[in-house]
């Protein structure tokens, strides 16, 4: 196991894919620089601190899941090349478990993830000295969050060897893991525009100035749909980095447990189906 | 001499150096050209530079007397089939599906003779099996279909014994005589392998560093290697002796084995060696001529 | 005897290995599926009393087909690299641009296709179920032909990308993203181009008196040459998407000329930088 981590280890620091996600997180931070400091300073003048382009991190401010867009074709393209070039061989011929490979394949991924969340935020925290922007979000809360969002990066990279192993061609991983980081970020803005839906909408009179009449939102979430809701937001991990993003965490204990759910989840079916499978 | 092929100081530099270096090569026709390089040496770029896959950084070639600059190549390809590498076929797809793709890019009015094509090359069953499924040399076989496909006179296979089994070997090379002969079909085949090369070449291009160091044909080889007597004695040394006093020239391959060249009288050679306590435990003709020419020419570095 | 080599050789394989095609079927059951999709979402309003459903509905799917056809385009495309079939066409003589030509056909057709998975429910269940288009049937065809112009110069784009690179797998995420990018700047340049050069005056009432707040010039709206940029790039297709949902009724000329501009530029450009490319 340890050998297989090392190899690993060696394969994505020479990988281009990684050197590309590390490109593109890099410029990511460039820009969250120039532009929330810009605002900050220039524009509004400080409602928010440094906090704010920290925990963009995890995402745009609650709406788009910058991480998860880089790291899910920089993972597949990672472990979709063992399957395509069929050096996963040699990792078994040499007497290797398939256990251990999924597993050393999952903490590579998991790693290389985490990485570069911290490479955003050592850039963006370096960036905040010179400029002296302030911490407006206690430390004691702040830290948490980034945990949980280091939690919910790696949670989404769990699911990518279980996509690789299942699909088994580089290209198709690609799109498949692709598509899905897209899919879950609509279905995220979609869930949250029905959770913000107001349980009365007012009529107003004729000419639009005063509320006359209160009337119940037919798209108001009943009890039931909406707990769904709000746990399906809660569970998938683009859900969680994007209310970090946005410093709308409402079930703060919720998200370390579900993240660990995910991975354990992914890594429990991934390794299942990795046993069963016939490799080339 | 009417040639196939002909190359002329090609030149192919890639990003990372050179792969030929001023290749000059003439294809007879009617000739199963066997091209022997080691690997890295230019084969596989010279074959894609005739297939028209890249164009040459500098030099010409001429295929059918028609020069590759010239617009009429195009139709001089289309005499032409090729295996480059690694065989081309459309993995989701079965083998008749591919020779079909292949009928229907060249215009073949039918799909008349496929089933032929594909009993030719043992791929009659395989039925509804993806080519994605298949076995190399399954695959390498349904790759040389693919460049039967367009009945070409000029037939390019790059490497056609990589990942056949002995029997496929076997096939294959009776395969490619039986086209040269029947059909007068001019092959152009490049191999390490040169046992089997040399069951089947009639003319041989040595190729070393992009460049070609040697072209000659199958008889003038025969003629130039020298057959030799290997000996197995149990010690070397009083042979070689006996050798010096008979005048004959020999090579010393270890403390027990020597190669005796020329003719020498058997009797005479045994007797000397009985009478200085040497024996001698085996004796045959030895004959490697295509390897021993070549690692003559090339020289025996490694592959790098 | 030799036929003698033409495009139509080509077009004529590829399309047979289209209909093969597991990706292509693919790409038409996620168009139709998203059309099933829409007339369900539609149907609840419907039966709230709406007009004008089925024509908005209708619609979407010229905002959908390029990120649906990225994906195709580089599996279709990409596999005559990875399985070396590209090289059968040009070692037997065709023409390299004849091999790009019929590329780029049957992409272009695969797109139009696509589209069709979604039209075709539409029209069949859509109209008995929410009733028929309120729009004229002159001003359906002609946005409907001007998403298609559009879809083929997507495709044409996407062939572009595909034959000038020979890894599927970056094509497919250089792909992708181009097609989400162009949809999201079609949405943003829609957004700061519908801007109302003068904010109205306005009445409002404070502290029970009537106050009249005088017209003035609305500072978010682009004039100049930043204008005539934004337009430029607003025609673009997979940003065109947006305008011709926007101007449905009426789709200016200049949308399908923008379209058809763009597949010969691409096309000019892909075919001469194709020929020249080093093939494996």
């Amino acid at each position: 196991m340890r050998n297989l981590l090392h190899a690993n280890f060696s394969r994505l620091f020479h990988s281009g894919a990684f050197r590309a996600a590390l490109a593109a997180e890099f410029a990511y931070a460039l820009f969250i620089i120039g532009v929330t400091f810009y605002s900050i300073y220039i524009k509004e003048g400080g409602r928010f601190g440094l906090e704010e382009p920290l925990l963009f991190a995890f995402g745009i401010a609650g709406m788009i899941p910058v991480p998860m867009l880089i790291q899910a074709p920089f993972l597949s393209v990672y472990l979709g090349t063992e399957f395509s070039e069929g050096t996963i061989r040699n990792k078994l011929v040499t007497g290797r478990s398939k256990a251990a490979v999924y597993l050393s394949n999952l903490l590579a991924c998991m790693t290389a993830s985490v990485l570069l969340a911290v490479l955003y935020l050592a850039l963006v925290g370096a960036a905040a000295v010179p400029t002296g922007l302030p911490l407006k979000m206690p430390a004691g809360q702040l830290l948490p969050l980034a945990c949980y969002g280091l939690l919910a990066l790696a949670a989404s990279a769990a699911l990518v060897p279980m996509a690789a192993m299942l699909i088994r061609n580089e290209t198709k991983t690609v799109i498949v893991t692709l598509s899905a980081a897209i899919f879950a970020m609509f279905l995220i803005s979609f869930l949250t525009a029905r959770l913000g839906e107001p349980e009365f909408t007012a009529v107003y009179d004729e000419w639009g100035r005063d509320a006359i009449e209160m009337l119940p939102n037919p798209s108001y979430l009943q009890p039931v749909p909406r707990a769904v809701c709000r746990f399906l937001i809660d569970l998938l991990p683009t859900g969680q980095c994007l209310q970090i993003s946005a410093r709308s965490v409402e079930q703060f204990w919720r998200m370390p447990l579900l993240s660990l759910m995910v991975i354990a989840a992914a890594t429990g079916t991934g390794l299942l189906l990795f046993r069963r499978k016939d490799l080339k | 001499m009417e040639y196939i092929l002909e190359t002329n100081n090609l030149i192919k530099h890639y990003k990372n150096g050179r792969a030929l270096n001023g290749l000059t090569m003439h294809v007879e026709k009617g000739a199963i050209y066997g091209f022997v390089g080691r690997n890295g040496a230019g084969k596989t770029t010279l074959i894609r530079l005739v297939c028209g896959l890249q164009e040459p950084t500098e030099g010409t070639f001429t295929l059918y007397g028609c020069p590759n600059q010239s617009k009429e190549i195009t139709r001089a390809r289309r005499r032409m089939g090729a295996v480059v590498e690694t065989p081309s076929i459309y993995l989701s797809m079965t083998a008749e599906e591919n020779l079909k793709q292949q009928y229907q890019i060249l215009g073949l009015p039918s799909y008349d003779g496929l089933k032929d094509l594909l009993e030719l090359v043992r791929l009659g069953n395989t039925g509804k099996k993806k080519a994605r499924d298949f076995s190399l040399g399954m695959r390498q076989r349904l790759g040389i279909a693919v460049a039967l496909a367009g009945d070409p006179d000029f037939l390019i296979l790059d490497e056609p014994a990589n990942g056949l089994d002995p029997q496929g070997i076997v096939e294959i090379r009776e395969l490619i005589l039986r086209l040269n002969r029947e059909r007068q079909i001019t092959v152009l085949i490049s191999s390490h392998i040169l046992d089997e090369l040399s069951r089947l070449a009639t003319h041989y291009g040595f190729v070393d560093n992009g460049r070609m160091v040697k072209e000659i044909s199958a008889p003038e080889l025969e003629a130039s290697c020298r057959k030799c007597l290997r000996l197995t004695v149990s010690d070397a040394r009083p042979l070689t002796t006996a050798l010096d006093k008979m005048g004959l020239e020999y090579s010393v391959r270890s403390d027990t084995e020597v190669d005796v060249y020329d003719a020498p009288s058997v009797t005479e050679l045994t007797l000397a060696l009985h009478n200085a306590g040497c024996e001698v435990k085996n004796i045959h003709e030895h004959d490697e001529s295509l390897e021993s020419y070549y690692m003559n020419l090339v020289g025996g570095g490694s592959d790098d | 005897m030799r036929a003698k080599l033409s495009v139509n050789l080509l077009l004529r394989a590829n399309f047979s290995r289209l209909w093969r095609s597991a990706s292509f079927w693919v790409s038409v059951a996620v168009m139709s599926a998203i059309s099933v999709f829409e007339l369900a979402v539609g149907y609840q309003p419907r039966l709230q009393g709406g007009a004008g459903i089925l024509d908005n509905r209708y619609m979407i799917f010229a905002l959908l087909s390029g990120v649906v056809l990225s994906a195709f385009c580089s599996l279709f495309t990409g596999s005559e690299y990875s399985d070396g079939t590209m090289r059968n066409k040009v070692a037997v003589g065709h023409s390299r641009t004849a091999v790009y030509l019929s590329n780029l056909a049957v992409c272009a057709a695969a797109g139009v296709l696509a589209c069709c998975g979604y039209i075709l429910p539409m029209v069949i269940v859509g109209v008995p179920l929410l009733g028929p288009f309120t729009m004229s049937v002159s001003s359906l065809l002609w946005f409907t032909l001007c998403a298609f112009i559009m879809t083929a110069a997507m495709c044409a784009i996407f062939t572009m990308i595909a034959m000038l690179n020979q890894n599927k797998a970056v094509v497919a995420v250089i792909c992708i993203f181009l097609a989400y990018f162009l949809l999201f700047l079609g949405i943003y340049l829609n957004t700061r181009l519908t801007e109302q050069a003068v904010i109205p005056a306005r009445e409002y009432i404070e502290n029970g008196q009537i106050l009249v707040r005088e017209a003035m010039p609305n500072p978010s709206y682009v004039q100049g040459v930043k204008r005539t940029v934004f337009e430029i790039l607003y025609g673009l297709p997979g940003c065109q998407a947006v305008q011709l949902l926007a101007t449905a009724e009426a789709c200016p000329v200049r949308l399908p000329l923008a379209s058809l501009g763009a597949i010969a530029v691409s096309t000019t450009a892909g075919a001469a930088l194709f020929r020249r490319k080093d093939l494996k």
